[in-house]
């Protein structure tokens, strides 16, 4: 079963290279309590702070909070991108992510290129490159475009095969940035079906969106972050009314 | 094996945390191990930067073979004259000496942005840190190769044969240890400190012209020992020696391997400092 495990979990960003006695810039991140000095007089922006959770099986988790308020850097903790200086991060299960509809993905190379340069960056086997690549061509619908470089496709286009490519893996945990849901309809639709198999096999599921559509159609638990703290953590029920200032027959109506 | 899922579904673990020096020298070292497991995408990565380069190029990277050619004549035939060399000792010295310091500076400049220029691939992808050096590495391995070509065509027109081969191979696995070393150096110094680029940049053009790379110790008249202290001296010297049948002396070898020492034992400690942090800083 995979699981994510998260305890006090703080990722702040060293700033070296600002000037830091332009206060203009720095008096935002002041005013919130997110700019801090350690003892060596080292500046630091603080993306997350004391942060504690377990996600188990089986959970799909939305990740709500206004723009800057962590989703991103708490998606690339988890994908282990970021290592906690303080705090501890514990993830059992194979992870795919995508965080931006062209991660990992080079705008130079064909479509087919890509696949080849996904496969081995997931260390796919050499005989099951083929396979892959059949698969993602079948889901992408790119057609002849498959063997065009990626700067030339539209971004619908380089959604289909960026959301292919991390679903064919067929991760345990699959964590996703709030792009990935504009899309067209057919593709929505697709993707969607494919999203419902992941969860079926009772894997795990985060998305970082804005969308109380998806939150509520995808998500069965909320994590609210704010300011790089974790304002809260419960159902949709509970926190969806309080985030959007609107009851939950509301939201639910409007979607 | 065709009904089985084609896909590898293990369960791996990921454990994060901040961790004592002795338990992040050993993640540092388990990260250039896992790098180097990862060859097949190592390759890719680096053929793939040559590839993207020169596509839509009629010539391609022959270009890289030609450009080299003609500077290698420009400087062979003019500094035999100024330094009043036999044109048939002069050439296939400097042909050597030149493509191997091409490959050595591109490698070092290059180094420079490795981690800068795959920000992408590091924020979405974890992956071993050291792939990303041999990603370097291998794109300029690949250029070497096509320069090669002109060592080749210099020595089949001056009528020259290699004195040994085998002799090429310790000094080989050398550079290529050397390389990965100084890749991750001074990819790390140069993502944290954006100063690190340009101070490289003058080190190097300074190296250029105080190793003998196209004038010959032998020009030099006091204690040749002294060029020792050169690093690149002996590392030039252990390649180029076997090929042209020169006498090497054991000093060059042991001052080769030393300099390798010092340079691994202080990338580990530096790696093991900040490998962990290279994502924060691009």
């Amino acid at each position: 079963m995979p699981n994510i495990t998260i305890k006090n979990l703080y990722i702040s960003f060293p700033l070296y290279h600002e000037n830091m006695r332009n206060l203009r810039k720095v008096t935002n991140l002041f005013l919130s309590g997110r700019l801090n000095e350690d003892e060596h007089r080292k500046i630091y922006v603080q993306g997350l702070r004391n942060i504690s959770f377990i996600i188990n099986g089986g959970e799909r988790v939305g990740l709500i909070g206004e723009n800057g308020a962590g989703k991103t850097t708490l998606l690339r903790t988890m994908s282990g991108i970021y290592e906690p200086v303080i705090g501890n991060i514990h993830i059992k299960g194979h992870i795919s992510s995508l965080l931006d509809p062209s991660s990992g993905m080079n705008p130079e190379l064909t479509g087919r290129e890509n696949i080849h340069l996904k496969c081995y960056i997931n260390n796919v086997p050499h005989k099951q490159i083929k396979e892959v690549e059949e698969k993602v061509i079948e889901f992408s619908e790119l057609g002849s475009y498959i063997d065009f470089p990626l700067k030339t496709y539209s971004s619908g286009m380089n959604l289909r095969l960026g959301f292919g490519l991390a679903t064919i893996i067929d991760p345990q945990i699959l964590l996703m940035d709030e792009w990935f849901m504009t899309g067209d309809e057919g593709f929505i639709i697709k993707a969607s079906h494919r999203l419902e198999n992941i969860v079926k096999k009772s894997q795990i599921l985060i998305i970082s969106t804005h969308s109380p559509d998806i939150l509520i159609k995808w998500c069965n638990r909320i994590l609210w972050l704010d300011q790089g703290f974790l304002k809260m953590d419960g159902t949709p029920q509970e926190i969806l009314p309080l985030y959007l200032n609107k009851p939950y027959d509301e939201i639910t109506g409007i979607s | 094996m065709s009904d089985k899922n084609p896909i590898v579904n293990h369960e791996p673990t990921l454990d994060l945390g901040p961790v004592k020096f002795s338990q992040n020298m050993k993640l540092a070292l388990k990260d250039i191990a896992n790098g180097f497991a990862k060859w097949r995408l190592n390759c890719h990565l680096g053929w793939l930067d040559i590839k993207l380069r020169y596509r839509g190029s009629i010539l391609g990277p022959f270009w890289i073979t030609i450009i080299m050619g003609s500077k290698i004549a420009t400087i062979g035939f003019l500094y035999a004259y100024l330094l009043h060399i036999n044109i048939h000792d002069y050439l296939p010295y400097v042909s050597i000496s030149i493509i191997l310091w091409n490959f050595i500076n591109s490698l070092i400049m290059d180094s420079c942005s490795i981690f800068s220029n795959s920000e992408k691939l590091i924020l979405s992808t974890r992956l071993p840190y050291s792939v990303y050096a041999w990603r370097t590495i291998i794109s300029n391995f690949l250029i070497l190769l096509h320069n090669l070509v002109v060592i080749i065509i210099v020595f089949c027109i001056l009528k020259i044969v290699p004195y040994t081969f085998y002799l090429l191979i310790p000094s080989s696995v050398l550079w290529v240890l050397d390389s990965l070393a100084i890749c991750l150096l001074i990819g790390i110094l140069g993502t944290r400190f954006k100063d690190v680029p340009p101070i490289v940049s003058s080190i190097m053009q300074a190296l250029f012209f105080i190793t003998p790379i196209i004038w010959k110790i032998n020009l030099i008249h006091f204690d040749k020992n002294y060029m020792l202290l050169n690093p690149l001296y002996p590392l030039f010297e252990i390649v180029r020696s076997p090929i042209l049948g020169d006498h090497l002396s054991p000093l060059i070898w042991i001052a080769a391997t030393g300099y390798s020492l010092i340079l691994w034992i202080t990338v580990i400690f530096v790696f093991s400092k900040t490998r962990f942090r290279i994502p924060y800083w691009i």
